[in-house]
């Protein structure tokens, strides 16, 4: 800090810090080359079904173009380049692009459909390098020097990855520098692809790009208009130390990792790790023994995938094919991540077992995704109690898994005194009068044929008056009453004072509550 | 008569059999409750890890206290109750007047067939998490039957199995009782209890209030 102001300079630039990501500290100067990819019609694309796409050839699009919300104003996002010849372009309210274009069908902007599609082509840009950072909303950047000699020179290389994607139904703008800031900014740039392999070269593609492309806010664009600045050409020839005070230190370090003064370290991205086995049969079947056999040596080796990375899976997906038929799809969902084969197959069983099939199977295919460590065991001391919750949970997804999801329900406290009432209060509702254990579905009118003998009825308490619910259209007074039929039988009964009829509720256990000495 | 001086000493040594109480040797016990009870099963209570059978009538939800104070017990310590397929609706506060966690408890209304409640009840009892299980059906076959003793044996809890046939029948049950209502209580009646011969029969009263005749014509 001591010598910040030093004659009304700032400091000299400092030295650039090594990366951490990759092991280059015998090598500080290591050459690299970073091919920016810049997808334009991202937000398009990845709305749009891209394999649809490619097939039917780009002439059908599917819409024209997609739009946003800002500050109020629907904004054209992005546009096809046939809207784009009548004219639409990002950054129109939609009824001036209308105006211009009168059929144009256009879509919302779904920024996780772009991101989901961005880390999909991410994965895919993985067999060029295994350094991709992808960058939200619609940039990929890919070290490739080390794949220049595999690709056959750095041309052949942004054709193969121009193909890929024409293939996979998306249009893509590349550059090929040694800074990740200038492939940024190439990038971006309309026309063909640019390559720059060495400092030199890069300088001299800079120059001539004008400076309203550089992502800056808008005052600073305005204000290097107004200096007279065109270019970056114009730009780089002006002392640093100047550009700084006016400026800002942010963009002069930008300026410096434009031109590779200034190590810009990225942290390379990896792709998620998935588990995918497909176990062709030897002949088509239909017979449940051979299919678990199956399936149980897909989720053995599952489990020895898991276990050389410590890892367990929170579900998983098993595919049935059959001939001429989509395959039968059965997805496990766990409750708690697990890498316990027993019980994955135990599930997995009973799922087999409800499926129905609708031919016969030729193979099977395993898949897991989003793969999560596995928590270690507790001591011994804790074990005992967490397998035996472990257990149970297990229990209940095998219950699960057979009756259905809805199968098993919880009894929750009510804070209504209403009987019927389903209320999850927190607070106990504190009954004036015992309570009897079993309700009927719905109240039945008395005389109830088969449940009550006898038109005889003595009661024992009560009543008690139950006149609640006005705010919620549950709306009842009634007076209960604990009554015993002719057998002995303990019944719950009350007199409905609007209706004026009796009716049957419920039952009460033979015996009595043990009276319960409260502790706390 | 007291037993002679070399039985007394094969009893207190646990090497004779005793048919009328069971011999000393019990396994672990949950008290039901109902002193009157506990007095006549051998081990002072309900067996765990033991399958029961309940005969009910007229209607099927009867006995069912006969087991509440044990779910209390389990609830409290933090184990599981399961009820499959009752008769009627739970209500909470009436399981709340026991002592049960309604936390802790988890209903399976319908499982759709016999079949499915009982395998249900099998998976539950072999988990140790479970303390007792309780299920509903027609009838249970022979197979089923063991199949539940042993998921009970193995995860140590109770299972106490309703049916409303094939009581005349013999089961791997261990423990079989009738339940009739009374005015004032409760019939159980023990048709079987593994390991002895007796067979008892006892009234459970409850302390009665002084009751009135109902109307039954509303006014």
């Amino acid at each position: 800090m001591s010598g910040l102001a030093l004659h009304g300079h700032p400091l000299p630039l400092p030295e650039p810090a090594p990366a951490p990501q990759r092991p280059r500290a015998g090598h500080p100067r290591r050459q690299v080359l970073w091919l920016g990819i810049h997808l334009p019609r991202l937000a398009l694309e990845a709305l749009g079904t891209p394999t649809e796409h490619s097939l039917s050839g780009t002439s059908s699009d599917p819409m024209d173009a997609v739009v946003e919300s800002r500050a109020g104003l629907t904004i054209i996002y992005a546009s096809s380049p046939k809207a784009e010849r009548a004219g639409v372009q990002p950054g129109m309210t939609l009824a001036t692009a209308c105006a211009l274009s009168p059929g144009l069908t256009t879509r919302m902007r779904d920024t996780r459909a772009e991101q989901r599609r961005l880390m999909a082509l991410a994965a895919w840009a993985n067999r060029f390098t295994p350094i991709v950072v992808p960058e939200p909303p619609d940039l990929l950047l890919l070290e490739v020097y080390g794949s220049l000699t595999l690709f056959g020179g750095p041309e052949a290389l942004c054709r193969a990855v121009r193909r890929g994607l024409r293939r996979q139904g998306h249009e893509s703008r590349l550059a090929l520098t040694p800074t990740p800031a200038a492939s940024r900014l190439l990038a971006r740039l309309p026309g063909k692809t640019r390559i720059a392999q060495t400092c030199p070269d890069l300088l001299a593609a800079l120059r001539n790009v004008p400076v309203h492309v550089a992502p800056w806010p808008e005052h600073l664009r305005r204000r290097l208009r107004q200096t007279g600045i065109r270019t970056l050409g114009d730009l780089m020839r002006l002392p640093r130390a100047g550009l700084a005070r006016r400026f800002g230190r942010a963009f002069t370090d930008w300026l410096a990792r434009l031109q590779g003064e200034q190590t810009e370290v990225l942290a390379p991205w990896h792709p998620p790790e998935r588990y995918r086995r497909t176990l062709e049969l030897p002949s088509e079947t239909c017979q449940a023994d051979r299919l678990h056999g199956a399936a149980e040596n897909l989720l053995q080796d599952l489990g020895r995938w898991l276990g050389q990375r410590g890892a367990a899976v929170p579900g998983f997906t098993l595919e049935l094919f059959h001939d001429r038929r989509p395959p039968t799809c059965l997805r496990i969902e766990l409750r708690s991540p697990s890498h316990d084969v027993g019980c994955l197959g135990e599930l997995l069983r009973i799922h087999l077992e409800n499926a129905r099939l609708p031919a016969p199977v030729t193979a099977l295919h395993l898949r897991a995704d989003a793969i999560q460590p596995a928590t270690p065991r507790e001591g011994e001391l804790l074990s005992r109690a967490a397998e035996t919750q472990e257990s149970w949970t297990w229990t209940l997804q095998r219950v699960r898994a057979r009756l259905g999801p809805g199968a098993l329900k919880r009894l929750r406290r009510s804070g209504d005194p209403r009987p019927e009432s389903v209320g999850s209060g927190e607070r106990d509702f504190l009954p004036r009068a015992p309570r009897p254990l079993w309700l009927l579905r719905r109240p039945v009118p008395l005389p109830a044929r088969g449940l009550l003998h006898g038109e005889t009825l003595e009661s024992e308490n009560g009543p008690e008056r139950i006149e609640t619910g006005w705010w919620d259209g549950g709306d009842i007074r009634r007076d209960y009453v604990l009554a015993r039929d002719a057998r002995g039988l303990r019944v719950w009964l009350f007199r409905d004072l609007r209706q004026r009829r009796r009716f049957l509720h419920g039952f009460a256990t033979q015996l009595d509550p043990p009276r319960r000495h409260h502790t706390r | 008569m007291d037993p002679s001086p070399d039985i007394q000493a094969a009893m207190s040594a646990g090497r004779l059999w005793r048919g009328q109480d069971g011999g000393g040797h019990h396994p672990a016990c949950v008290s039901t409750g109902f002193e009157a009870l506990d007095r006549i099963l051998p081990g002072r209570g309900w067996p765990v890890g033991v399958l029961m059978e309940v005969d009910a009538a007229p209607l099927p939800h009867l006995g069912t206290e006969l087991f509440l104070p044990a779910m209390a017990a389990g609830t409290v310590a933090e184990r599981w109750a399961v009820w499959i397929a009752p008769p009627w609706t739970l209500h909470a506060p009436g399981l709340q007047a026991w002592g049960i966690t309604p936390e802790r408890v988890l209903v399976v209304d319908d499982p759709g067939t016999d079949a499915q409640g009982l395998w249900v009840m099998e998976q539950c009892l072999r988990c140790p998490a479970c303390a007792i299980a309780l299920c509903w059906v027609r009838d249970a076959s022979r197979a089923a039957l063991r199949r539940l003793r042993l998921a009970a044996a193995q995860g140590a809890g109770i299972g106490v199995l309703f049916r409303s046939r094939g009581h005349d029948r013999p089961s791997a049950a261990g423990i079989r009782l009738r339940v009739r209502p009374l005015r004032t209580g409760l019939s159980v009646e023990f048709t079987k209890i593994h390991g002895t011969l007796r067979r008892h029969r006892i009234r459970l009263d409850r302390s009665t209030p002084p009751a009135h005749p109902i109307d039954p014509t509303p006014k």
